[in-house]
Order: C-alpha cells, then sequence, then structure tokens
C-alpha cells in the first residue's frame, strides 16, 4: 500500500523512483519486475522477522 | 462554451465511472470467488499436494496491486495480446481476489472442528456428503465475513486502474480537477460515491449474516 504514494507525487520510494526511471527509459516491464522482486523480497523478509520475533517471545 | 464549476454533466461523467468501478469489482469478484473457491478447497483438503499453487498465490499476495497492474499492462503490449485496459484490470485484479479468497476460504474450511466431521462419518455419510452438507454449510458462515470484508477492499482497489488509463470513477473525477481547479470538492464526491458504494455492500453482507443465523 505504501507504493500508492506515487500517485499523489511521492518520488522517492521504492515506486516513485521505479517511475522516474520509466519515464528516463520508457523500459516499464523490466523496471517494474525489478521492484516487484525488490518488494516480494521485502514482505519476506518481514514475514521471516516476524516468525523469529514470535519464536522467541512466545516460547515458554 | 468552457465552464469551470461543477456542473450536472460532470456528476453524469463521475457517475458513469462509479458504474465502470462497480462493473470492475462486478468481475473481479466473480473471477476471485471462483477461482478462490476451488484454490481454497484444494489448498485444505491436500495441503501437501498444493503448496506450489500456495506459493504462486503467495506472490499476488506480496506485490504491490499497482506494480500489478503495471506489470501485466506492459507484457500484454510486449507480447501483442491487445487486450483492453478493462479486461487487463479485471484480470489482475481477478487474480489478486482470488489469492486473498483462497485464504479465506480455506481459513474457514479448517475451522470446521475435526470431531465435528468424525461424527458425521461416523453417522454414515460419505465423504463427499460430508464435505457437502457439514462442512460447506459451516465453513461458509465463518468466511462470509471475511469475505465481505475482501468484496470491499476490491471496491476502493478498483481505484488503482487509473493507472493503465481506464475512466472510472478517481480518474473521471481527477480530469474533472484539472478542468475546474477544486481537487477537494471534487474528490468529496467522489469519496461520497465509493462510500455509498462500500455501504451498500456492507448493509447487504449484514442482511445475508442476519439470514443465515436464524437457521443455527
Amino acid at each position: 500500500m505504501t507504493s500508492l504514494g506515487v500517485v499523489v507525487g511521492l518520488n522517492n520510494d521504492l515506486t516513485g523512483v521505479t517511475q522516474a526511471y520509466n519515464v528516463l527509459t520508457f523500459r516499464t516491464f523490466e523496471f517494474f519486475a525489478i521492484a516487484a522482486v525488490i518488494y516480494y523480497l521485502l514482505a519476506k523478509g518481514i514475514m521471516v522477522g516476524a516468525r523469529l520475533l514470535a519464536w522467541r517471545l512466545f516460547r515458554y | 462554451m468552457l465552464s469551470t464549476d461543477f456542473s450536472l454533466s460532470d456528476l453524469q461523467f463521475m457517475l458513469a465511472g462509479a458504474w465502470v468501478s462497480l462493473q470492475l469489482t462486478l468481475w473481479a469478484m466473480l473471477i476471485g470467488t471462483l477461482s478462490g473457491a476451488v484454490f481454497g478447497l484444494v489448498r485444505a483438503v491436500y495441503p501437501r499436494a498444493s503448496a506450489p499453487l500456495g506459493w504462486l498465490l503467495d506472490v499476488f499476495r506480496c506485490v504491490p496491486l499497482l506494480i500489478q497492474f503495471v506489470l501485466f499492462n506492459s507484457f500484454n503490449s510486449i507480447a501483442g495480446i491487445n487486450w483492453t485496459a478493462f479486461a487487463i484490470g479485471c484480470l489482475v485484479l481477478g487474480i489478486y481476489c482470488a489469492s486473498y479468497c483462497t485464504e479465506v476460504i480455506r481459513g474457514g474450511l479448517l475451522a470446521v472442528p475435526a470431531n465435528v466431521v468424525r461424527a458425521a462419518r461416523s453417522l454414515g455419510l460419505s465423504y463427499t456428503q460430508t464435505l457437502r452438507y457439514i462442512i460447506m454449510p459451516m465453513a461458509a458462515r465463518v468466511s462470509f465475513p471475511g469475505w465481505i470484508n475482501l468484496t470491499l477492499g476490491v471496491v476502493k482497489d478498483t481505484s488503482l486502474v487509473l493507472w493503465i488509463g481506464i475512466m472510472e470513477l478517481l480518474r473521471a473525477s481527477q480530469s474533472i480537477v484539472t478542468r475546474i481547479q477544486e481537487p477537494i470538492l471534487v474528490l468529496s464526491i467522489a469519496g461520497l460515491m465509493y462510500y455509498i458504494m462500500s455501504w451498500g455492500i456492507a448493509r447487504i453482507g449484514q442482511r445475508v449474516e442476519k439470514g443465515w443465523q436464524e437457521n443455527d
């Protein structure tokens, strides 16, 4: 959902930077595919972090 | 000719946009619910064998919807499939819905206590009968609020298709804003329209839920 910032002109987050490169080079698919991979890794990273935290916090 | 106040035809233009938003929601929920029901059933019944399906749907839940729209739209141009932007919007939203709906329905199916299933089996119902008459009705009651929640989310997520150039409610209001330069007024009206759409869906959901409770 943070990727929606670009709609109102946020231009230094991941989607904003991607869009800036996109208008510079017109290589839409490549840049957005890279952004998608980065978002996926971010989400997975947060998930792994939460798992580790839960494992640490909720053990008896 | 060129007036700078909010006219009746502007309102009509926005209502047409709202209708496109509703159509998008309808198609997305249709695709999402049908495939989500099948995927959810498969995920609940064969959790091991369908793990690759789970990973695939996980990708669509991890990547932001905006990026998915742009990716599919540019893939459409690269591969030369030449679908309309509306079809792309429906497809992407449909897949997105399917990935969430799978989890909603899987959760509902897993919420049916194992003892109930055992009781049904020992009363002589076959496996398919248990699934049809015991598990599915109970799972529907658990997953229905989640499904309504998903629908409400999708109504608002349809506003993202403005990025790939469909004239839906938000894009219609933005193009009015560029003419009359009154963003607060126009966007408030757009917000009100979204609110009314969501409110209607929520009310229908409440009705259905209440109707189901009488039979329990």
